[in-house]
C-alpha cells in the first residue's frame, strides 16, 4: 500500500483546503495513474461539498510537511503555501480570544473545564 | 472464494433463511443486517491518513482540515438514509469521538469528524467506522 506521488488539492470558498491522498491499491489493471486520479475526482464531485470546487493535482512534495499550519494553507501556482493572510487572520483571532478570557478572568483551560460540567 | 463473492451469490439466491422468529429473504438480510462498508484508518496524527483495512471503501481519503475526513464508497448507498458507527483511540488527555459531519451523508461519500470531549476537531489515529444501510442500485 502506498500513497501516490500526486495529491488532489481543493481550495474551498470557506478558506479550508481539502487534500485527497490517492492510494495505489485501487488502481485497476491497465489503468494509468492519471485515469485513476481523474476517476476519484469525478466520484468526489458527486459530493455537494466538492461539486463546484476545482481540484488541482499537484506533486505530494508541494505540500508542506509541517501540518500544524494546516488551516492556513492556500494554493498558489501549483504549490501549497502557508498563506500569510490566513496566518494574520489566525493571529488576530487568537489575540481577540485571549483578550476575552483576560476580561472575564479565566484561562481557556478553565473555560473548557467549565463547559464540560 | 472471498466473503463478498459468497454474499453476492447468496443475495441473488431466492432461498429463504431463518432470522430470529421470522423468515426473511436473503436479500433483506444482506441488504441491511450486514455492514455495507467498514474501515480502519490510521496515521492521522501529524501525517496523511492511511486506510489500513476496509470493505467497500476506497483507499483514497480526502482531508478537509483537522479531524475532517471524506471517505468514498466503492459501491454507493441508496441516498443518505444509512447508519454510521465510529470510534477512535483515546489519547493521553481526551476521549475521542467519531461521527458524521453535519449534512455529510451522501450516496457516494461520507464526511466524518473526529472530535475531543470539548467538541474540538482533532487528529488522531486508530479510527474505525462501519456503515449499515441499503446499497445503491
Amino acid at each position: 500500500m502506498a500513497h501516490l506521488s500526486k495529491i488532489g488539492a481543493w481550495d474551498d470558498i470557506d478558506g479550508l483546503m481539502h487534500i485527497t491522498h490517492f492510494d495505489d491499491r485501487d488502481i485497476l489493471p491497465g489503468q494509468t495513474e492519471d485515469e485513476f486520479i481523474a476517476q476519484r475526482i469525478l466520484k468526489l464531485k458527486q459530493n455537494p461539498k466538492f461539486k463546484d470546487l476545482n481540484c488541482m493535482v499537484i506533486s505530494r512534495s508541494e505540500m508542506p510537511s509541517d501540518t500544524s499550519s494546516r488551516l492556513q494553507w492556500s494554493l498558489r501556482n501549483g504549490k501549497i503555501i502557508v498563506d500569510p493572510v490566513k496566518v494574520a487572520q489566525r493571529q488576530a483571532f487568537l489575540v481577540q480570544k485571549q483578550a476575552i478570557f483576560s476580561r472575564i478572568g479565566i484561562t481557556e483551560e478553565e473555560f473548557k473545564l467549565l463547559r464540560k460540567k | 472464494m472471498g466473503f463478498t463473492a459468497l454474499a453476492t451469490i447468496a443475495y441473488k439466491d431466492p432461498v429463504k433463511v431463518a432470522w430470529g422468529n421470522s423468515i426473511k429473504a436473503n436479500d433483506d438480510y444482506f441488504n441491511t443486517a450486514v455492514a455495507r462498508a467498514w474501515a480502519d484508518i490510521d496515521s492521522v496524527t501529524g501525517g496523511s491518513p492511511v486506510m489500513v483495512a476496509r470493505h467497500n471503501f476506497e483507499t483514497s481519503i480526502t482531508e478537509a482540515g483537522v479531524g475532517l475526513l471524506t471517505l468514498t464508497f466503492t459501491s454507493g448507498m441508496t441516498g443518505s438514509a444509512y447508519a454510521l458507527i465510529g470510534s477512535a483511540g483515546r489519547n493521553a488527555t481526551n476521549s475521542l469521538f467519531v461521527g458524521v459531519q453535519n449534512g455529510g451523508k451522501h450516496s457516494g461519500t461520507v464526511d466524518i469528524a473526529i472530535t475531543d470531549e470539548s467538541n474540538n476537531l482533532t487528529e488522531y489515529g486508530d479510527i474505525s467506522v462501519a456503515v449499515f444501510g441499503v446499497p445503491g442500485a
